[in-house]
């Protein structure tokens, strides 16, 4: 088994490659065969495909994206991290909602188990609702029943306006594409 | 070093007393008076006791059966991490202005929490509070295309009127005031 120290270590690389969005080291040196990833996105706990699609939607939807670590504890096998994103604007389809240009702040702690030189799980727990309150298509914390009803429709309106938006953008760009 | 397994123990006790048995005293016993919280969804921290009972008020007014475990607890110095979900939660209360649905939802979860001195210094609440809404059919599920999220919005408006309209004929009908809002409910329900 790999030290507290070592473990770390890993934990810390973890990170550089979600910031990176580069996910070689994740798919051919750290990862077990039997690598478990558990997130309230998935239904059913995922693997190695999963994390790399995380990382991949990440940055899709926010090509800034960077993440701060802010603290980081371990005992035996486990590390968790805890972080919060400095740099996250949404322009890109994430998550099916249609880029809004916002500036969002996400803070998390992810929990990662080892087993000596391989990663083995992976908790994932975001402030997701956070981050789509902020991206301003889920009514904000404690909101009435009346004010949630409004906030809905006067989304819907929104959600449209930013997928049409959206849509024309990328066929303008496909057709740009096109020799 | 004192004090690791000894707030590891401290930390599950408060979760739950405070989660199982919407026990607030737990909070009085075992936060520090001007303890740092940080809860889900505020970017700002928060000082004291209050913000951490009105946490409670709030989940166990919406899910009054409440059952969560503690699959996962760990330490380092005067930190410590905790992984729990819920077991059982019942939407039969107001929860963030949706009247109740009956629906059953599931949360999970990791906080960390900083010990010292056999208190709780300074609390970072770290869940899936998006979780719960999807399950109430109140925020779109994983996985819709941007035009099923917005036919899923406009059946979830028309779903919340017509719970709103039938959680305040009931209420009118048992003689109470319609529309309470969360914090009055949670401090209705606020038994101990």
């Amino acid at each position: 088994m790999g030290t507290v120290e070592e473990n770390k270590t890993y934990a810390l690389r973890i990170f550089e490659c979600f910031n990176s969005g580069d996910t070689s080291y994740l798919e051919n040196e750290l990862l077990a065969p039997d690598f478990t990833l558990y997130s309230p996105t998935l239904l059913e706990p995922g693997g190695t495909r999963e994390v790399v699609d995380f990382v991949h939607s990440l940055h899709h939807g926010f090509p800034d994206f960077q993440v701060e670590i802010e603290d980081v504890i371990a005992e035996d096998d486990k590390v968790a991290v805890r972080f919060r994103s400095t740099s996250q604007t949404h322009l890109g389809p994430y998550r099916a909602v249609p880029p809004t240009g916002r500036n969002v702040t996400m803070r998390g702690v992810h929990l990662f188990r080892f087993r000596g030189e391989n990663l083995v799980d992976t908790w994932m727990e975001i402030d997701a609702l956070g981050g789509v309150q902020q991206m301003g298509v889920v009514a904000p914390t404690g909101i009435g029943t009346l004010a949630r009803i409004r906030f809905t429709l006067a989304s819907l309106v929104r959600m449209a306006a930013l997928e049409a938006r959206h849509s024309i953008r990328e066929g303008r760009a496909a057709k740009a594409k096109q020799p | 070093v004192t004090g690791t397994e000894e707030n590891k123990q401290v930390v599950r006790r408060y979760l739950e007393r405070t989660l199982n048995d919407g026990d607030l005293s737990a909070i009085e016993d075992v936060v520090a008076e001007d303890a740092v919280v940080h809860l889900p969804t505020a970017l700002e921290a928060e000082r004291g006791r209050e913000p951490l009972k009105r946490f409670v008020r709030e989940l166990r007014t919406g899910f009054p059966d409440l059952r969560i475990a503690v699959e996962l607890i760990f330490g380092e110095r005067d930190r410590v991490v905790v992984r729990w979900v819920s077991t059982q939660m019942t939407h039969s209360g107001p929860y963030q202005g949706i009247p109740p649905t009956g629906r059953s939802a599931r949360i999970t979860a990791i906080d960390i929490f900083r010990v010292a001195d056999g208190k709780v210094q300074e609390i970072w609440f770290n869940l899936d509070g998006l979780g719960p809404l999807q399950h109430l059919g109140l925020v779109p599920p994983e996985g819709l295309s941007t035009p099923g999220r917005i036919r899923f919005m406009l059946s979830s408006a028309a779903r919340l009127a017509a719970l709103g309209t039938r959680d305040s004929l009931g209420r009118r009908r048992r003689g109470r005031t319609p529309e309470g809002g969360t914090a009055e409910a949670a401090r209705d329900s606020d038994g101990g």
